[in-house]
């Protein structure tokens, strides 16, 4: 997929990733939609961002006696979500106007 | 490679790029547990760590969202050569770059300050409103005992307008004291995204801007109906001055000047409304 085209979703996926239940740094990859090529590395900066803009929270917990990292939802982070998914009709109607002009 | 092989070599990149030692571990932590996981889900640690990708790419990704400045100091502080080139250039180039520096800093300080003194001419306008209604009061009492009694209602008409208005402008003053801020808070966090990491301000604080009031709805309606009510007084005061004058505010007496501690007041209605 086109890289500009992804980065917005990658934020989107990785909030939604979370959103259920709070999530660790390896399932949120693993969990990924193939499409996405989501990596340790494309995620990691992404974390970082989402957890210091205040959208995800960050906790340790003890897991087969090492820490692990879990992320959660923020109530800013579920507004940021929503608007997301509020904003899918707008997309779904250009890429509607797109395929319909790109298909002959 | 290993998983101790791969943090470790990666620890080294990020000393080299002088990434700070607290970015350095935060790192290292989510590498390793991201190993710890595949070999958990059954990969060998091998496989584990030849998942995870080049080792640029995890450099490139500790150092992506880092501020302009420090990523340009990092990459030339990658070699002591460049250390000293820059060195030399700096000192060669000092009677350019300071007068520079020091002027786009003294901009900066002049926008934040010019934000502010905005906010403080807008506060000290409207107490300037609201006194001239209070000082309405003693001059009332001051026209009434110089025999001008109906000219001081007129004044004091006058000046309550005037004093109502600015009660009534309490809102919309703290409205725009609250934009103002943001806008200031907003300018220095623009500023400081060049040397650090600034979270972002989001969408939300531009929208609260807008929609509230800056102070909460009982306060702001208090605000304007006092305003409202002094202005109403004010202006029956008017009223009654000009029909007891048999419509005519010219015909009024002037009343002497008010001596007060702070010097003479002087007040003139008329003025106001001609």
């Amino acid at each position: 997929m086109d890289a500009q085209l992804k980065r917005g979703l990658l934020d989107a996926y990785v909030l939604a990733a979370v959103s259920r239940e709070s999530s660790y740094g390896y399932r949120i990859v693993h969990d990924a939609p193939p499409a996405l090529e989501l990596t340790e590395s494309t995620l990691y900066p992404i974390l970082r961002r989402l957890a210091r803009d205040g959208l995800l929270l960050e906790t340790k917990q003890e897991h087969n006696g090492r820490l692990r990292k879990y992320f959660s939802l923020t109530d800013r982070g579920r507004d940021e979500l929503e608007r997301f998914v509020g904003d899918i009709d707008e997309v779904e109607e250009i890429l509607t106007f797109v395929r319909g002009r790109a298909t002959r | 490679m290993n998983k101790r092989e791969f943090t470790s070599a990666l620890r080294d990149r990020l000393r080299k790029e002088r990434v700070s030692r607290e970015e350095i571990e935060d790192a290292l932590t989510y590498y390793s547990e991201a190993i710890d996981d595949r070999m958990e889900d059954g990969m060998s640690e091998e496989d584990a760590v030849a998942a995870l990708g080049e080792i640029e790419q995890a450099v490139a990704s500790v150092c992506a969202d880092r501020p302009v400045v420090r990523k340009a100091i990092s990459r030339v502080c990658v070699s002591r050569t460049a250390i000293a080139v820059a060195i030399v250039l700096l000192v060669l180039g000092a009677i350019a770059w300071i007068p520079l520096v020091l002027a786009l800093g003294v901009l900066a300080v002049a926008v934040y300050l010019a934000i502010w003194a905005l906010i403080a001419s807008l506060w000290l306008a409207d107490a300037s409103l609201v006194l001239m209604g209070i000082v309405g009061v003693p001059f009332l009492v001051h026209a009434t005992t110089s025999g001008a009694a109906l000219s001081g209602v007129l004044q004091m008409g006058c000046a309550f307008v005037m004093g109502g208005l600015g009660v009534l402008l309490v809102p919309v003053m703290s409205l725009a004291t609250g934009c103002l801020i943001r806008a200031s808070l907003a300018f220095a966090r623009w500023v400081g995204h060049f040397f650090m990491k600034v979270p972002a301000s989001g969408r939300a604080a531009s929208e609260s801007c807008v929609h509230s009031w800056g102070m909460a709805r009982g306060t702001w309606r208090g605000f304007v109906v006092v305003g409202g009510v002094i202005i109403g007084v004010g202006l029956a005061a008017v009223a009654v001055a000009w029909v007891s004058s048999g419509f005519d505010l010219g015909s009024l007496p002037k009343v002497p000047p008010m001596h007060t501690p702070l010097g003479d007041v002087r007040f003139d209605g008329l003025a106001l409304l001609s």
